[in-house]
């Protein structure tokens, strides 16, 4: 790993002209590293194991906020077994993975889209792309807020867009059949241009060649796209879908200034129903159970998915040392 | 097997063990009632899981130390 | 270019992406407009596009609430946080990008710190800054509740992540050539990383800037549980206008704008840093 640096050293010495007298070690390159990580890393192991142990104690234990007892004995595995017969989480697991993979697939689909027209265009590509990317920067709490104005069923002005086009109005967060697609609605808004951006970042370093060779050799744009600008992508796609799943099942401040949840439990994804159970109703032992359970499905699901990836990373700094 | 493989063999291992046992929990333990089979079902598959990457890697490092043997 | 025959497909291709710009754009429009109309235009059936604009939900909203304060407070939490997170993630990156210590394994469980939902953290992270409130050095570091100094610990921890991933591809992008020609000029190791490092990786720790400052503008949930009225931010400022009685949208909606246009101003200034920045290294070979 770290030859590099060390034959560098036996050029300098072999070569016999060191312009300076070579540098007498303190530390090797491996403890340099590590050195160079460890302010980070304190940081980020005491705010992410303390919280993690802590949640993974009260998950063994019976903690009621309300009750004088507060955090007591040690139960064993019932909250889990709570967790895994609690139809109210199993069911906002459901609706998670229902906006999840709703929201994501239109995202990638309709952020692809943007990205290719966004590369293609010939005119005021810099203010389109500087304009695309004003969703992504506005804060997720405060424009969802402005949009659940937007939704109202009376004064909002989809209501009224959708009366000038000639369908029926509709109460969009009240409803709750179209409750669930409009956060999605406000969630693709907010997250298009993110995936737009990294997609047309990605088609930007595209190498040239490939393409030339393409073209001389006459094939079809469908087949270029097919055999060419989709597997070169390929490694910015996996990325951007990681990303995204990642933050679209952890999905929360949309949901609080929209629906707060509701109507009845319509939109209460598996964060909210957490923050209903903990901090509403101050079940902190079964609440961190089942914010466990979730953390071990996102980093399994993130292992299997990144596991190809980390390995490239590291075969490539490898490479280059 | 270099500590960086055992690692992730390992990380694997504990991710097998807690799916099992879960599965256990969620499904098996209405029919065994007993948690502690389930714990120990759980915690021998995560081991030989363990075990088996283990035995491969090393049997695979034999093979390329033979194998580097005959090219000398 | 300019020789090129203007075709009907360009012209559509234009036409789409205007259509597409009014549409992500809009939200951000009826917000300012909202916020600029009379409170009786503000709930009127159909809603008014044209109307004479007024301040008076900002000044409304800022005497309602301390939005001075809130501004200040998100301001130095935001930059301080961003300066944190780019003087620790880019010595780690950087360490990363070079050595990979941990074969890739520290990386995948830095990602994994980012996995762990808000709201199930949010409860340990109000008890370590009520207890480190109480010690000397935590005052001293305003580290309590209501203190700016933990949303900044906070902000750094939850940003690290992100942080190192996204600066690692720039750190990776680095000819080592140049940094071994520059040791044998007798540079040490950290004079490298600072003199010759750093500035060629400058547009990655732009991008990365711009998204730390935005995160930590931007964020709600440990703004809401962590501040009551001395370290409130603005994001958490703007939640004030949901009363009892209904929610105020006019002065919500001036709130909002105070909110979120100088992150917008932020990302049109820099957007050309963005897009660059956005790969993670993951195209090349």
């Amino acid at each position: 790993m770290n030859s590099g640096s060390v034959s560098v050293d036996n050029a300098q010495v072999q070569a016999g002209r060191p312009r300076s007298a070579p540098k007498r070690r303190l530390l090797s390159d491996s403890a340099y590293s590590v050195l160079l990580i460890t302010p980070a890393m304190i940081l980020i192991l005491i705010f992410a194991l303390v919280p993690l142990a802590y949640a993974i104690n009260v998950s063994f234990r019976f903690a009621d906020l309300t009750s004088p007892r507060g955090i007591a004995d040690f139960v064993g595995l019932e909250n889990y077994h709570f967790a895994l017969k609690d139809n109210f989480f199993w069911a906002s697991v459901q609706r998670t993975l229902q906006f999840a993979i709703s929201a994501v697939v239109l995202e990638m689909v309709l952020g692809i889209a943007i990205a290719f027209l966004l590369n293609e265009i010939k005119w005021l590509k810099g203010i389109a792309r500087s304009l695309i990317i004003l969703p992504l920067a506005a804060s997720p709490f405060a424009v969802g807020l402005i949009w659940r104005y937007m939704y109202h069923p009376e004064f909002g002005v989809f209501n009224y867009i959708v009366s000038r086009l000639g369908m029926p109005e509709q109460n969009w967060l009240g409803n709750a059949s179209l409750a669930m697609p409009s956060v999605i609605a406000f969630d693709v808004w907010q997250w298009t241009p993110f995936v737009a951006l990294i997609v047309l970042a990605g088609l930007q370093a595209l190498p040239k060649e490939p393409f030339e060779a393409a073209e001389l050799d006459g094939a079809s744009r469908w087949r270029v796209l097919r055999t060419l600008t989709f597997p070169l992508l390929s490694p910015v796609l996996t990325l951007v879908l990681v990303l995204r799943t990642i933050d679209a099942v952890r999905l929360y401040d949309a949901v609080v200034s929209l629906t707060g949840g509701g109507p009845g439990t319509s939109t209460e994804v598996v964060t909210f129903y957490l923050y209903r159970l903990g901090l509403r109703f101050f079940r902190l032992d079964q609440a961190s159970a089942m914010s466990l359970l979730f953390l071990y499905a996102t980093v399994v699901f993130t292992g299997l998915v990144m596991r190809r990836f980390m390995r490239q990373m590291a075969e490539r700094t490898r490479a280059k040392n | 097997m270099t500590l960086s493989e055992a690692w992730d063999r390992m990380f694997w291992s504990i991710m097998l063990t807690i799916f099992v046992g879960l599965v256990w929990m969620g499904f098996l333990q209405s029919y065994v009632a007993c948690e502690g089979v389930g714990l120990v079902v759980a915690v021998t598959i995560g081991i030989v899981f363990f075990a088996t990457g283990w035995r491969s890697a090393s049997a695979k490092k034999r093979l390329a130390a033979a194998g580097e043997e005959e090219d000398v | 270019m300019q020789t090129q025959k203007v075709t009907f497909a360009d012209l559509f291709r234009h036409l789409l992406m205007v259509v597409i710009l009014c549409i992500f754009l809009f939200p951000i429009y009826w917000m300012v407009m909202t916020s600029l109309k009379a409170p009786e235009e503000v709930l009127t059936r159909p809603p008014t596009f044209v109307f004479e604009p007024t301040l008076d939900n900002y000044r409304y909203a800022f005497e309602q609430a301390d939005f001075g304060l809130f501004i200040r407070n998100t301001v130095v939490i935001a930059g301080l946080s961003t300066l944190l997170v780019i003087a620790f993630g880019s010595l780690a990156s950087y360490s990363f990008a070079r050595y990979n210590p941990g074969d890739g394994h520290i990386m995948f469980f830095i990602l994994t710190t980012r996995m762990m939902p808000g709201i199930a953290v949010v409860m340990p992270f109000f008890l370590i800054f009520r207890d480190l409130g109480k010690t000397g050095i935590g005052q001293f570091l305003a580290l309590g509740l209501d203190q700016v100094g933990s949303l900044v610990v906070a902000y750094t921890v939850f940003n690290l992540p992100f942080a190192i991933w996204l600066m690692y591809s720039f750190f990776q992008d680095i000819p080592s050539e140049l940094e071994n020609s520059a040791r044998l000029d007798g540079y040490s190791r950290l004079q490298v990383f600072l003199r010759v490092v750093l500035p060629l990786a400058a547009p990655g720790i732009a991008v990365t800037a711009i998204f730390s400052l935005m995160f930590a503008w931007n964020e709600f949930l440990f703004g809401y549980i962590l501040t009551r009225d001395a370290a409130r931010t603005i994001t958490v400022g703007v939640s004030g206008f949901q009363t009892q009685q209904g929610i105020l949208w006019g002065p919500l909606a001036a709130a909002a704008v105070v909110c979120i246009l100088p992150m917008l101003g932020v990302a049109l200034m820099l957007q050309r840093y963005m897009v660059r920045g956005l790969t993670f290294g993951a195209v090349r070979g």
